[in-house]
């Protein structure tokens, strides 16, 4: 086994590459319900951020952060290094979100940034269609542990329900495990703003706020006992428009 | 009677090509690379969080998320895009950066995962059981002790510093290596092998790529 450092970018990296900036006074109800969902994934953007450089400053960090050459506090720094520079403290709450200059704040941006290019990334790969006949489903599952977790077994329900996936539905309710096709609809209405307000209405993690949540590829046969397909369900790839999901083509 | 002849060959043929071509790298490398993947998410997500028992930054489900595979000519790779993995897998010295003296160690929760220039820090000598010890440290309040003379006036003797240590700092700093943040590779081998089964039985399923 030979371990070395990676010389090209991840998906997750080059995908976040390729988004614009976005400035915009909108607040973040705003951003949800005037910019479309393929404009937000195509851009990067903060809620009532007008200042084209701090964004640029968040790129250049988040990039770096997806590329594994920064970690999240010198991110962190680096824009709180900027809003010094033009003379903006914190209003003094640090755990305030809307104040631009908080910890709470950047950290937000930043994490929420870079976990969308990595969820983004991990879409691409799950649905290779060499990988769907041995890992035709995918799981979600807590990867950080929350102080208030959402309920996310009620969410899989009223998701399953609205995206007519019975399969999934049973799936929790017999096993307690959240697993549904890749091609499920599932994944859609999972991360709905309209059915759910947290929503980041992505068709993969993380699909709200802050989640500590995220998905994991299942195999046939897992799949197979929970009831989701059989020998002779032929598993085709979701379906992935990548002119309206990302700004750019993958590789 | 006629002798009859039941050619099944090309049937065979057939069907072996499929199987081989489903066998092929470019499509069982992706199925392994999915396998090794969540390998290596499980065993990030299983790691203790950190020694000193402060708030966890969520370093090793960064890890996982960091975590995919490549494909390349020669195989496929699992790369974990996170900085730090590398170092806390093979250890090694650091020293401080260019035009720096120290190396900054937290020395408690609000420190950790934290730069110290966005803290206003002081320089001082911190006594820590006898050992006098350079460190950062925010100043939290400061008392002054006045005393009356024989005169009857006042006078400020000493003054008391309430400090709290944000880091220690250290010349340099070394790690040993710990093979135990990634899966083995014997756990590696088996779970790639794993893979290749399950594509052999997606194969007998399907018949191979059409």
């Amino acid at each position: 086994m030979t371990l070395s450092i990676p010389a090209t970018l991840s998906d997750s990296a080059r995908l976040f590459a390729g988004k614009n900036l976005l400035p915009t006074a909108l607040d973040t109800a705003g951003i949800r319900t005037q910019i479309a969902a393929s404009v937000r994934r195509q851009s990067l953007f903060s809620a009532r951020t007008l200042l084209e450089d701090l964004l640029g400053k968040y790129k250049t960090g988040i990039g770096d952060l997806l590329a594994g050459e920064s970690d999240p506090a010198t991110a962190r720094l680096a824009i709180k290094e900027y809003f010094k520079s033009i003379g903006v403290t914190p209003s003094g709450e640090t755990g305030e979100l809307t104040d631009l200059a908080s910890d709470a704040r950047i950290n937000l941006v930043l994490k929420t940034n870079v976990q969308l290019a990595q969820g983004a990334g991990h879409l691409i790969q799950q649905n290779d269609p060499a990988v769907l006949d041995t890992f035709p489903a995918l799981e979600l599952v807590r990867f950080e542990d929350r102080n208030k977790p959402r309920d996310w077994e009620q969410r899989w329900l009223e998701a399953a329900r609205d995206s007519g996936d019975l399969k999934a539905y049973a799936a929790l309710a017999d096993s307690g495990r959240m697993v549904a096709l890749k091609n499920s609809p599932i994944w859609d209405s999972l991360g709905s703003s309209e059915l759910f307000p947290d929503g980041l209405d992505n068709p993969f993690p993380p699909f709200a706020f802050s989640s500590g949540m995220w998905t994991q590829d299942v195999d046939w046969d897992t799949a197979k006992e929970l009831g989701l397909l059989d020998d002779e369900t032929e598993v085709q790839p979701r379906e992935i428009d990548f002119a309206n999901l990302f700004n750019t083509e993958p590789a | 009677m006629s002798a009859i002849q039941i050619d099944i060959r090309d049937n065979v043929t057939v069907a072996l090509a499929r199987m081989q071509a489903g066998l092929q790298p470019p499509v069982v490398n992706p199925a392994i690379g999915t396998a090794v993947k969540k390998l290596f998410q499980d065993h990030f997500l299983a790691l203790p969080k950190n020694k000193q028992g402060f708030p966890s930054t969520n370093f090793w489900s960064g890890a996982a998320r960091a975590t995919t595979w490549q494909l390349l000519a020669a195989g496929v790779i699992i790369r974990v895009d996170q900085q730090g993995v590398g170092y806390q897998l093979r250890g090694g010295d650091l020293k401080p950066g260019a035009g720096k003296t120290y190396l900054t160690i937290p020395a408690t929760a609000a420190a950790y995962g934290h730069r110290a220039r966005e803290f206003n820090l002081k320089f001082a000598i911190v006594d820590d059981n006898g050992f006098q010890r350079p460190a950062l440290v925010a100043r939290r309040s400061v008392a002054s002790l006045v005393t009356q003379t024989q005169t009857g006036k006042y006078k400020h003797t000493a003054d008391a510093v309430g400090e709290v240590v944000f880091y220690w700092l250290v010349r340099s700093a070394h790690k040993e290596p710990n093979p135990s943040v990634i899966p083995s590779e014997a756990e590696i081998g088996s779970t790639a092998a794993t893979a290749v089964q399950m594509k052999i039985a997606a194969l007998l399923r399907t018949g191979g790529p059409s």
